[in-house]
């Protein structure tokens, strides 16, 4: 980012205020629609923090290759012959051409269209037209100019990218967070699987509140979907909707609340062929915790987000679970494109998988009901963000400021009670902050 | 279910000239006469939606009627544009009454103040299979709107309807809604229409 002095005096201001504001448990209203802060959000944040890339199920075979966006950049995430998955930058490496142009396929190779360059799945190039005819001898080493890699990692089947050379290990980067992730992506021995490609759709939203809403909101699920409350699709009540546990990772920025309904039965939604593969690899600390949550809904710092929770078409039944992932990528100021997913136990039976599939379209993707639900507060939210008066104005996060945190809960993390708490909010917009102050 | 090969053919995500009714034919088996009717009555099922009179637009579907939007997905030439498993919608008209009774409900935010939505039905091509049933693929174009806003949302849809005849005054019912809207990348914060 170039910045004159006038931007560098605003990004200044900024950055004091938001300093100063959450130190009181408050959050500037500004940050929500702010091209100085997507600006610096971009240079400080996307480009050093470990960011989601695919689901190695969407890859089952060498060749395969979704286009995924990584911090703004096209890049390529394919399975190479030997059945490594690698991530690349979808240009070519002689004019810039993209050499791939499909958002999901198998190739064994990527030729560019402009030149006719081709490289190799595993981003290799292998092959220059003419090379011998117009470059001189020794001239043109195809080893130095292969797709541009970038640093992959995985954990349990999810694949992230860093641009950052110096970032921390992915591992270090979960920092514990793994335990609670482990609900969504261990459901049995053979992890989980994306049912389908994601539902993808641009929406007028600035990604930060719904990265915000899926670190544990419980406090707006009553209200924002009250239908399923009120005409039984949802199997809580509104008088016990803050029961629960919110569980934050300080200085990761990663957080989660977990939901529960009183007087529940064990694992209640989930098929039993899957609560038996799901005892057989998680630990005891886990199950203990796990069996009585009705709703997880977590954020993995900065914009992966993932939900489990029951819903049902007949009202008054538990209904049936399903896991939805998605990533909130910002794509303009206060603008943002949506990829959700929805990934079922690949343990679970068929028929299981196609209940929970059915579940999450009627909750969640673009025509969800939870979902149509959420984007219309959020885009609001965002529209209102712009506003001039806003630039005095803060939100406040006071929720659990002084509450001391558990200190005799399994699970590890900063762990608060009730589940309606706002600690794991204020841990996120820390840590945003620690980045974003950073030069 | 039907039986129908071509209609197969299109559960399986095939490719896109293998669609229904893609094969430039005259209406088969449909005179004049049921050609208009069935135009009217897609129009007449356009205007309920319009109008949100959505528990008569329910009514308009049979018992074990599905409704059913595949994915559509950018891939190479060669390949089916259509995802083979994922899905905008996967309703049956039991999962549809869930999304009325919400949208009859005081709490459908996303639908307060409700969209203005305008459905135009064209270039129909009917044809009649072995069971009776009439099976029609429309071109659908849905205009929407919001509060005091200028900008809209246009889903342009390729829709396959298979009809059964009743003999109530709408003479026909909804047995099977098939369609996809040509988006990959969908525009809207939401879809909280019918199409
Ligand atoms: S830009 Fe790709 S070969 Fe020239
Ligand atoms: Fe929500």
């Amino acid at each position: 980012m170039t910045s004159t002095l006038s931007q560098t005096n605003e990004i200044g201001r900024l950055l004091g205020k938001a300093r100063s504001e959450m130190a009181d448990g408050r959050v500037p209203v500004e940050i929500f629609n702010s091209d100085v802060v997507f600006a610096l959000e971009q240079e400080r944040l996307f480009q050093r923090a470990w960011l989601f890339l695919a689901h190695e199920s969407e890859l089952p075979d060498p060749g395969d290759y979704v286009l995924r966006s990584l911090a703004g950049n096209s890049v390529i995430v394919c399975r190479d012959e030997s059945g490594r998955i690698g991530c690349f930058l979808n240009m070519c490496r002689h004019r810039g051409n993209q050499v791939c142009k499909a958002s999901e396929g198998n190739a064994s190779h990527f030729r560019c269209s402009y030149h006719g360059w081709t490289y190799a799945n595993d981003g290799r190039l292998i092959g220059v037209p003419h090379i011998r005819k117009v470059y001189e001898p020794g001239q043109m080493q195809r080893s130095d100019w292969g797709l541009l890699p970038v640093r992959t990692d995985s954990y349990a089947g999810l694949v992230f990218g860093c641009l950052d050379p110096d970032a921390p290990s992915l591992e270090d980067y979960l920092g514990g967070f793994q335990f609670y992730l482990d609900l969504y992506l261990r459901p049995g021995p053979n992890g989980t699987e994306a049912y389908a490609p994601p539902d993808r759709w641009e929406a007028g939203t600035d990604w930060k509140i719904c990265a915000e809403n899926f670190a544990g909101d419980g406090y707006h699920t009553p209200v924002a979907h009250q239908f399923g409350f009120e005409l039984g699709y949802y199997a809580s009540s509104a008088t016990t909707h803050a029961d629960g546990y919110a569980v934050h990772f300080p200085h990761k920025g990663h957080g989660i609340g977990l939901g529960r309904t009183p007087g529940m039965s064990p694992f209640f939604g989930y098929p039993t062929e899957v609560v038996e593969a799901m005892e057989e690899v998680l630990s005891e600390e886990q199950l203990s915790i796990f069996r009585e949550v009705r709703t997880a809904v977590g954020t993995v710092f900065p914009n992966l987000s993932l939900l489990i929770q029951p819903f049902s078409t007949v009202p008054g039944e538990p209904g049936v679970r399903f896991c939805t992932m998605r990533l909130w990528q910002p794509v303009g100021v206060g603008r943002m494109q949506m990829l959700s997913w929805c990934l079922v136990p690949a343990d679970a039976s068929q028929e299981d998988k196609d209940a929970a599939y059915r579940a999450y379209t009627l909750a969640f993707g673009q025509a969800g009901m939870f979902e149509q639900d959420d984007f219309d507060n959020w885009s609001r939210v965002t529209r209102m963000a712009s506003s001039p008066l806003c630039r005095d104005l803060s939100f406040p996060y006071l929720m659990g400021l002084t509450r001391a945190p558990l200190d005799d809960f399994p699970g590890p993390g900063v762990v608060m009670q009730p589940y309606m708490t706002e600690t794991n909010f204020r841990n996120l917009w820390q840590t945003w902050l620690e980045y974003l102050e950073r030069p | 279910m039907t039986t129908d090969h071509a209609i197969a053919l299109a559960d399986a995500g095939a490719h896109p000239d293998q669609l229904p009714g893609s094969a430039p034919s005259l209406s088969d088996g449909i005179d004049a006469e049921l050609q208009r009717a069935v135009e009217r009555f897609l129009y007449l099922e356009s205007e309920l939606l319009d109008d949100r009179r959505f528990e008569e637009w329910l009514s308009l579907f049979s018992e074990d009627a599905t409704y059913e939007a595949p994915l559509r997905v950018t891939r190479d030439r060669q390949a089916s544009q259509l995802s083979e498993r994922g899905r905008l919608f996967s309703d049956t008209k039991a999962t549809l009454e869930v999304r009325v009774r919400r949208l009859l409900s005081e709490y459908a935010w996303a639908e307060q103040p409700p969209s203005r939505t305008r459905h135009f039905v064209s270039n129909l091509r009917a044809r009649l299979l072995d069971d009776g049933a009439i099976a029609v693929r429309s071109n659908v174009l849905v205009y929407r709107n919001r509060a005091e806003r200028t900008d809209f949302e246009l889903y342009s849809a390729d829709r396959h309807d298979e009809l059964v005849m009743t003999s109530g005054t709408a003479r026909f019912r909804i047995r099977r809604r098939w369609f996809v809207v040509d988006q990959s990348n969908m525009s809207g914060d939401s879809l909280s229409i019918f199409l």
